[in-house]
């Protein structure tokens, strides 16, 4: 990507907006182009079209979803960045239209790693994330492979991809594309955006789904 | 579970008992009819239906009783052959019935009735064995408007025959309270004993077990004071730090909680903390009951790899219903989990990764089968 990543940082604590600022800022490849702790003021100017918007769950003491469907709805590419970590949460900020979900514990290296992915329209999961996804009982969840469920796992345990490489005997790429394609395949199972044909076409670029799964709804 | 089937068998038995009185009641009433003053097939109209009606009334309910539906049903269509029976009766009293409603009430009618009824709230089973004599008392007054020694003669055996009922009733309430009372002050008696055993071999083994940690410190601050051993070793600080640790867990296990394996694996963080080790514990699922020497398998296996961490500690818990993996992430090395492993419980199992300066530590622990409802024991 030529242009820096245009990225709106909406958060009620001045200090973490300073912070998640300085993080990303600290990377030539982003720019922040909008703090605030108001989700109607991002909307409400239509000049601003930020490539990604990092999204505090929990504004003014009130966890509001909401807040992530309706920037969702407006095809904002939303990452959530939360400090409450439950895994029925996660997993019902991603129904609620979230690209992806970052902890506050997580770090800067999460967070951007997350931000620069989705601002790509690709997948990324952070190790709170792939928590979430292992976790999820529903009746509804998509079909993982083992080898995409095992990658996941030992990404929660561990936080380190060369570590899962080494315990499951493959190459680090080839731990990232199994991670990234059962982000897929939950993207597929989730809440329908605009750019949902943006991530199709980035998830068969990078061979994360075959042409012939396409016609197959199927989770 | 022992209430649960002295109940279900009160429950079988009373379904046996009514279809039997059903049956007979049937029985008596038919024989009773039949051994009229004339010879079968004659029989009164007024008998002949009410026989009829009380026999398909009765039919109905043995059939229902087999399907088992419900008791309710089948009370109320006991009542109706009851009512039946009545109001035909009434209709065309015979002769003899005057002198001979005692009799009737305490054969047809009332002992039928109290035996069906036996187990009904006590106002209603009062409400019937009072109000059906009292409503064939004034039909049969009524109708045949006998004498005044007649209707003393009446008053008095009706009086005798629904005062014995009802004592029987009580006695039946009397016993079934005795066997209730008895039954209970059994069950807990035994769960007392069973509780008492418990806790007695709960103190015992954690009294063994604070000994051993006592003897572990004494030898600890002796080897120090003797200067046989040296602060700085890190052999002898991953030492103190597991004899630290475990002392930790022991006093966590002691503690009422709703999960004991995060709250011990908490004591066992916190231990690792105050030494300046940053512990990261994430939960993802519910926690199963496990039991006291699976889960001090697990923890032992994070309190030995927490000893070997330097700086940073990742533990993650991962729980199902009937498995948990309890992973712990770290930088560090030389991880002596050997001695542990053949001490371990067959439902836990541990797999030891070391590599680049980086510990990962895993305990798997399945639900040994047809345990999955057993209760934590604590310690």
């Amino acid at each position: 990507m030529d242009s820096p990543i245009r990225v709106a940082i909406i958060d009620d604590h001045p200090v973490v907006i300073e912070g998640v600022a300085s993080w990303l800022t600290g990377d030539s490849r982003i720019e922040v182009v909008h703090t605030g702790d108001d989700v109607d003021k991002l909307t409400a100017d239509d000049q601003l079209q930020p490539d990604v918007v990092l999204l505090d769950l929990s504004l003014h003491g009130r966890m509001d979803l909401e807040n992530v469907a309706r920037l969702a709805d407006t095809g904002q590419r939303v990452v959530v960045y939360s400090q409450f970590t439950g895994h029925g949460l996660i997993l019902r900020t991603l129904e609620s239209g979230a690209r992806e979900f970052v902890a506050k514990h997580e770090g800067r290296e999460h967070l951007v790693k997350a931000v620069v992915a989705v601002a790509a329209d690709r997948p990324y999961v952070g190790p709170v994330m792939a928590g979430a996804l292992i976790s999820d009982g529903g009746a509804d969840r998509p079909r993982l492979s083992e080898q995409e469920r095992t990658a996941l796992l030992l990404w929660f345990q561990s936080s380190s991809k060369a570590s899962v490489a080494r315990k499951m005997q493959v190459s680090p790429h080839t731990v990232d594309m199994y991670i990234r394609r059962a982000r897929q395949k939950y993207e597929k199972a989730g809440r329908s955006a605009y750019s949902k044909s943006e991530l199709l076409a980035r998830a068969l670029e990078d061979n994360l789904v075959a042409p012939e799964e396409l016609n197959n709804d199927t989770p | 579970m022992f209430a649960a089937t002295v109940d279900q068998a009160g429950k079988s038995n009373n379904r046996t008992m009514t279809a039997v009185v059903v049956v007979m009641a049937a029985a008596w009433n038919v024989w009773h009819a039949l051994a009229a003053d004339k010879p079968v097939p004659f029989v009164h109209p007024a008998a002949a239906v009410s026989i009829v009606l009380t026999a398909c009334t009765v039919a109905i309910a043995v059939i229902m009783a087999w399907l088992q539906v419900g008791r309710y049903a089948i009370r109320v269509l006991a009542l109706c052959a009851t009512a039946i029976s009545i109001a035909t009766l009434a209709a065309y009293v015979p002769e003899s019935a005057v002198e001979e409603i005692g009799c009737w009430m305490s054969g047809t009618i009332g002992w039928v009735g109290v035996l069906l009824i036996l187990h009904w709230q006590l106002n209603v089973v009062g409400g019937v064995l009072i109000g059906l004599p009292s409503l064939s008392f004034a039909v049969l007054v009524l109708l045949q408007q006998p004498d005044h020694p007649m209707v003393l003669r009446l008053f008095s055996g009706l009086f005798i025959t629904v005062g014995v009922q009802v004592c029987a009733v009580l006695v039946d309430r009397m016993i079934v309270h005795a066997v209730h009372t008895t039954v209970t002050a059994t069950q807990s008696g035994v769960l007392i004993a069973a509780k008492d055993n418990a806790a007695k071999a709960v103190q015992a083994g954690r009294l063994r077990r604070f000994a051993e940690m006592d003897q572990e410190f004494t030898r600890l601050l002796a080897d120090f004071a003797q200067g046989d051993l040296e602060p700085s070793d890190p052999a002898v600080r991953r030492r103190c730090e597991l004899a630290v640790g475990r002392m930790r867990r022991l006093l966590a296990e002691g503690d009422t909680v709703d999960t004991p394996l995060l709250h011990e694996l908490r004591a066992s963080a916190d231990a690792a903390e105050r030494r300046g080790v940053v512990v990261e514990l994430i939960v993802v699922g519910d926690v199963p009951a496990i039991e006291t020497a699976a889960r001090r398998a697990i923890t032992e296996t994070t309190l030995v790899t927490l000893a070997a961490t330097q700086s940073h500690a990742r533990i993650t818990v991962l729980a199902e219903s009937d498995a948990l993996t309890v992973s712990v992430f770290a930088d560090g090395s030389g991880t002596p989990l050997e001695p542990f492993r053949e001490a371990t419980p067959e439902e836990v199992t541990i797999d030891v990764q070391e590599e680049d300066g980086r510990l990962w530590v895993e305990a798997h622990w399945t639900a040994p089968s047809g345990s999955r409802s057993s209760m934590t024991i604590r310690s």
